[in-house]
């Protein structure tokens, strides 16, 4: 009896010694810097090698089909035939995209470019279709 | 009173609930307080990707693969492209191979920071998490400049890695791993000895080393368990056999030793690190990729199965081919599948506030269960 007495106070001398650490530790975080940014107003740092909305450069495509061929969601590059000049053209549909890259970095021609755009939220699905008559 | 303790009740947990980081629907039978009985349903993130694979390229199949386990996707990366080598019959250039290594440890890391903040919002602490998550972001920092995703990495390709890490970003990674220790001791100060912490995890959901090799659980689950079985170790892959690391392991199997586990193992693969960067920075000239183009990759028919120690366990990818562009079979194994099977002998005799105290320590993550 006398020894579980002196174990609940051991162990509540023990708890509450720790509570007292760790409201310390969280204490001395009260002046540190902020962490997190404030979105909207401040915009986060994009890194060089960011996967964003994808573009087309028209001058450059050749219609080749190499990233419709690599694109593991489907349907999101599209080869057409256009109506002048028989030239064989990618339209993009970027709702579908899963941003893996595998387009962009297997183009012959370095048409397909990854930008740093990612604020896609539109309330228009055409905005999100890339066509070459636009 | 007395008929409500007498009579059984069905109770439904999930499938959308926060703790089961997924959906994952539990059906427990009560009395009173009391599980009876237990049963996961499994299946509400299923995507088909094992039968996605069949009509995809190889190159095409390769970014789904990261989405198997969102978590910790380089080890996913690593399983079905270390298959489809061997088919290849490839060796991989060993700057490419420290780079895969380094890259796994700092995601082995980022990985257990979140089962960290997670595991501790379950029990109802609510202050980790935010120191977890900070730690856990600059790594997520780390990686979007080396492969300019934050989660959804594609980095990996078929004979190497996609890009040289910069010295720069090599000496960001030595940063951060020269502060980890200090930033980590807070999260250790506030848990560690935590009397409410240790009261919910010590000797509960006791999971023995011979039932969970009967269930075949690996990873930390396992080594919390007694057994020391990492494939890091039993079948290297990689590099793993030149590198010096300990296999960290306890004996109680119970909650509290699997937080211990994983851990130790966050400071093991902190040591990896600094052996990768020291090498990588002693060798700066040297292949990281074979220079395979994606669309012309056909490995002769064949089958090969690889073996990947991920963050939750042992990843198998058995890969079948006939000698076309396109894979005739791919079949994962996922380690939290079988975790997820274990929790019918584990919660039964446990109270209801329990239950997710010990799922929760398990590290599961449902989109690998289902995938």
């Amino acid at each position: 009896m006398k020894d579980n007495d002196y174990k609940l106070i051991t162990d509540f001398l023990k708890g509450a010694i720790s509570i007292i650490k760790a409201l310390y530790t969280v204490l001395s975080q009260a002046f540190k810097p902020r962490v997190t940014l404030l979105y909207p107003e401040i915009k986060p740092e994009i890194p060089e090698k960011f996967r964003g909305r994808l573009e087309l450069d028209y001058q450059k495509c050749i219609g080749c089909g190499t990233c419709t061929k690599l694109c593991p969601a489907l349907n999101v590059l599209t080869v057409k035939d256009t109506e002048n000049d028989g030239k064989k053209l990618v339209n993009i549909d970027i709702s579908r995209c899963i941003f893996c890259g595998n387009c962009a970095d297997n183009c012959p021609k370095g048409a397909l470019n990854m930008t740093k755009q990612y604020e896609l939220a539109t309330n228009n699905k055409k905005d999100l279709i890339l066509k070459y008559d636009d | 009173m007395k008929q409500c303790t007498k009579n059984k009740m069905t109770l439904n947990i999930g499938p959308q609930h926060p703790s089961t980081h997924g959906v994952l629907r539990i059906t427990t039978e009560l009395e009173g307080e009391k599980i009876l009985k237990c049963t996961p349903h499994p299946g509400y993130l299923h995507r088909g990707l094992e039968k996605a694979a069949e009509n995809r390229l190889f190159a095409q199949y390769l970014p789904m693969v990261d989405r198997i386990d969102y978590l910790a996707g380089f080890f996913y990366s690593q399983a079905y492209l270390s298959a489809t080598e061997e088919l290849l019959e490839i060796e991989l250039p060993l700057k490419a191979q420290y780079t895969r290594v380094l890259t796994m440890e700092l995601n082995r890391i980022s990985s257990h920071l979140l089962w960290l903040g997670c595991y501790m919002t379950d029990l109802g602490a609510q202050g980790p998490i935010f120191f977890a998550f900070s730690l856990r972001n600059e790594i997520l920092n780390i990686f979007e400049k080396i492969t300019g995703a934050r989660m959804m990495h594609n980095y990996y390709t078929f004979g190497g890695v996609k890009d040289v890490i910069k010295n720069d970003i090599l000496a960001e990674i030595q940063q951060y791993i020269e502060n980890f220790p200090k930033k980590f001791k807070i999260l250790e100060n506030l848990i560690n000895e935590n009397p409410i912490f240790l009261d919910r995890t010590k000797d509960l959901g006791v999971l023995n080393t011979q039932n969970a090799l009967i269930y075949s659980i690996t990873g930390p689950n396992l080594r919390a368990s007694g057994s020391n079985l990492d494939f890091r170790k039993e079948k290297p892959y990689l590099i793993y056999d030149k590198l010096e690391f300990s296999i960290p392991t306890a004996f109680e199997g119970d909650c509290y030793s699997r937080y211990k586990v994983r851990i130790d193992e966050i400071k093991i693969s902190l040591g990896l690190i600094n052996q990768c960067i020291d090498w990588l920075l002693a060798n700066q000239n040297g292949e990281i990729n074979l220079d395979i183009r994606p669309l012309t990759v056909k490995p002769k028919a064949g089958t090969a199965v690889s073996y990947t120690e991920s963050a939750r366990g042992l990843v198998m990818c058995r890969l079948v081919t006939d000698g076309s562009d396109k894979p005739q079979r791919v079949k994962w194994r996922t380690p939290s599948f079988y975790v997820v099977q274990v929790l019918e002998k584990l919660i039964p005799g446990n109270d209801l506030a329990d239950l997710m105290a010990i799922f929760g320590s398990l590290d599961v993550v449902i989109p690998e269960v289902d995938r």
